[in-house]
């Protein structure tokens, strides 16, 4: 009886192995599914995000945004000496953080209007619909 | 087209050397090399603040002494040098191919996201912050420390790290000022090389398995690139550096606190660490956190009876005891205890030198971060409140990140030790941390808090997100091993003993840095225990005995 029970289970016992392998296949399948689909969406996003930023009018307006910037890049540099003190006159928050860049390496930017040479605000012009006006202080 | 110059050759090749010193023949050195020569620009632009001179002077100078530093370690090591002892496992595919394979997949992927560079887009902060931190670096010392100090630039946050403006002040070094964009598009392809460091780690990650869970690790390397461009969305191709120091964190945790431990994995590392703290305020904490963490798992702690002690990664037993009494009665065993917090305060400290000194530098001259300038007004609960809206808004792949960590954690986790990785918990501990500091500032902030996560969170949690890609990653590698039934561990350990069998036979500093910077991470013994019990994954091909751990 001992001898016919044995092989039973060892056969059980194979049975469980072989269950407990394909349960273990399966989770790890599931898994590998449930981050292959994340990382497809991520890789998803990607491509809108491309095809967001490529679309004709968003090119169009970065590249006329950029056309934009060197030219009041150049204005500056233009218009104003190098090394001189300006007061930005502008009150619109953006306008005055733009002209502080461009300026950078040129001219110097000062809090206080006393104390600069130079009155600079950024008004409609040339570049791209608006442009620098530079007068004395 | 000459932003991808000023990268390859301008910040590529002087970083070259040391990138092949620490990656030798392994696909990271291609993407490494920009990195180090991006980090190179910001300590040079450190020196031109804090002493005198110009970018491109010093810039010149570290790169020159960084490679000839290289070449005498070369020259030094070359005697001891063992013969290769690690080999690979025997596959009809060639070693070289596969390095082929990572790289050019790699590189094919992120340059998906690099097709968005011809819309020409520059983010508003792109413009009032690096550009004209670019524009200061540019005209040198003077220029640089008078700019840094003038109230009309505080927009600017004048105290963040100089890494992006330098690397643009490079670029007009070399093709002059005739684009500001040069400076952009020369940011989002160090973003580039930093996702793919943080991609070549996942697929380095099964470097020793067999060719398909190797190919699907290579993909999924790929595929966490793109992924962390989408993550930023816009804001990955517009000049912002947040995705270049989510990317390099990242990186910095996939090869330090995921794969095992190796002198390979933990010099990429520190570069990475270095280069995101290097680059943002938010880089530098997250990088203090992400060292500690490194430096607590290569010098871990373990609790003994009487409390913590030393416990070395290369199986020397310390007898260091909690108590200060006994320790300190024991000469050998205090040397012993105090060598190994040396060393752990150095794991920490000599990454975060360059970092700190930025930050030290901008307390020295009088700059501070604008951030906590006043208090805001608001209740801390509401703010509180406002920021945890605004951070789970932006954190909605965690739930499925926290799915895979317990799912994996319960089917993957023989896997996972045999494989030689890090606890899930190390990345988990610095993907908490980085947020609780990002958190604590919003909180204790200056700002209002309503327009300040407006404006900034989808920007401050990109690194949150990157992270959790590149987990879902690495339990991406580890589920194919286990649905393929087949470990990635055993072959990589095997050869790591048979290397630390090799170079016990050769003292001398190569015999360590051959065997470690081979392609593959080395095993990390201490978090990898074979389960003793039958029936577990791999049992068949499991090495005989546990490899000795590596002595750094």
């Amino acid at each position: 009886m001992r001898s016919q029970r044995a092989p039973d289970r060892d056969s059980g016992a194979s049975g469980h192995r072989r269950r407990t392998g394909t349960s273990m296949r399966l989770s790890c399948a599931f898994l590998a599914a449930v981050a292959v689909v994340t990382l497809g969406l991520g890789v998803r996003q990607d491509l809108q995000v491309n095809a967001s930023v490529l679309s004709p009018a968003a090119v169009r307006n970065a590249t006329a945004a950029d056309k934009q910037e060197m030219c009041l890049f150049r204005a500056f540099r233009r218009e104003l000496p190098e090394g001189a003190t300006f007061y930005d006159s502008d009150a619109n928050l953006g306008h005055f953080q733009r002209l502080a860049e461009l300026a950078t390496l040129w001219a110097v930017p000062e809090q206080n209007p006393a104390a600069a040479q130079w009155r600079v605000a950024i008004v409609p012009g040339h570049c791209a619909r608006i442009g620098l006006k530079v007068w004395r202080a | 087209m000459s932003a991808l110059l000023t990268v390859v050759l301008g910040l590529g090749v002087p970083g070259l050397l040391p990138a092949l010193a620490v990656g030798r023949r392994s696909p990271v050195v291609i993407l490494l090399a920009p990195v180090i020569g991006a980090v190179f620009a910001a300590l040079a632009a450190g020196l031109e603040l804090g002493i005198a001179g110009s970018l491109i002077d010093w810039y010149l100078l570290i790169a020159l002494l960084a490679n000839l530093a290289v070449i005498a370690w070369w020259v030094a090591a070359r005697d001891s040098r063992p013969a290769p002892v690690l080999a690979a496992p025997r596959s009809w595919f060639p070693e070289w191919g596969w390095y082929v394979v990572t790289v050019a997949a790699l590189l094919g992927a992120l340059a998906v996201p690099l097709i968005a560079l011809r819309s020409h887009m520059i983010g508003w902060d792109s413009n009032s912050i690096w550009l004209t931190h670019a524009l200061m670096i540019s005209g040198g010392h003077h220029e640089l420390l008078t700019s840094l100090k003038n109230h009309t630039y505080t927009f600017s946050n004048p105290d963040y790290p100089p890494l992006v403006p330098a690397s643009g002040a490079l670029a007009f070094k070399f093709f002059g000022m005739g684009s500001l964009l040069i400076a952009v598009d020369t940011t989002v392809f160090l973003t580039a090389c930093a996702l793919g460091l943080a991609g070549a780690g996942i697929a380095a990650a099964a470097s020793d398995a067999s060719p398909l869970p190797r190919a699907i690790a290579i993909a999924t390397g790929a595929a966490v690139c793109i992924a962390g461009f989408a993550v930023a969305n816009k804001y990955g191709i517009d000049g912002h550096a947040d995705l270049l120091w989510a990317a390099a964190a990242t990186a910095a945790i996939v090869w330090g606190l995921i794969l095992p431990r190796s002198t390979q994995a933990l010099a990429v590392s520190w570069i990475c660490a270095i280069a995101a703290s290097l680059t943002k305020n938010e880089g530098l904490a997250t990088a203090l956190i992400v060292l500690v963490l490194i430096s607590v798992r290569y010098r871990p702690l373990s609790l003994s009876r009487s409390g913590w002690r030393a416990d070395s990664v290369n199986g020397r037993t310390s007898s260091v005891s909690g108590r200060a009494g006994s320790h300190f009665s024991r000469g050998p065993a205090r040397a012993g205890w105090w060598r190994e917090w040396a060393e752990r305060a150095a794991f920490v400290l000599v990454p975060a030198v360059p970092g700190l000194a930025w930050a030290g530098l901008m307390h020295l001259i009088g700059i501070h971060d604008v951030f906590f300038r006043s208090s805001s007004g608001q209740s801390m609960t509401g703010r509180a409140t406002a920021t945890i809206d605004g951070m789970a808004g932006q954190l909605k792949i965690v739930p499925v990140a926290l799915f895979m960590l317990v799912a994996g954690c319960l089917v993957l986790r023989r896997y996972r030790e045999r494989a030689g990785f890090a606890n899930p918990a190390w990345l988990w501990v610095a993907w908490l941390g980085s947020l609780a500091v990002i958190f604590a500032t919003y909180v204790v902030g200056s700002y209002p808090i309503h327009w300040w996560l407006l404006t900034s969170v989808s920007r401050t949690t990109i690194f949150a997100q990157v992270l959790v890609y590149a987990d879902i990653g690495i339990w991406l590698v580890l589920a194919i091993a286990g649905a393929s039934g087949r470990d990635i561990g055993p072959a990589r350990e095997a050869a790591n003993a048979a290397a630390e069998a090799g170079a016990a036979t050769r003292p001398g500093p190569a015999a360590e840095a051959d065997a470690a910077t081979r392609p593959g991470p080395a095993a990390d013994p201490s978090e990898s225990p074979h389960p003793s019990g039958p029936g577990g994954p791999g049992d068949a091909t499991a090495p005989t005995a546990t490899p000795p751990a590596r002595r750094l």
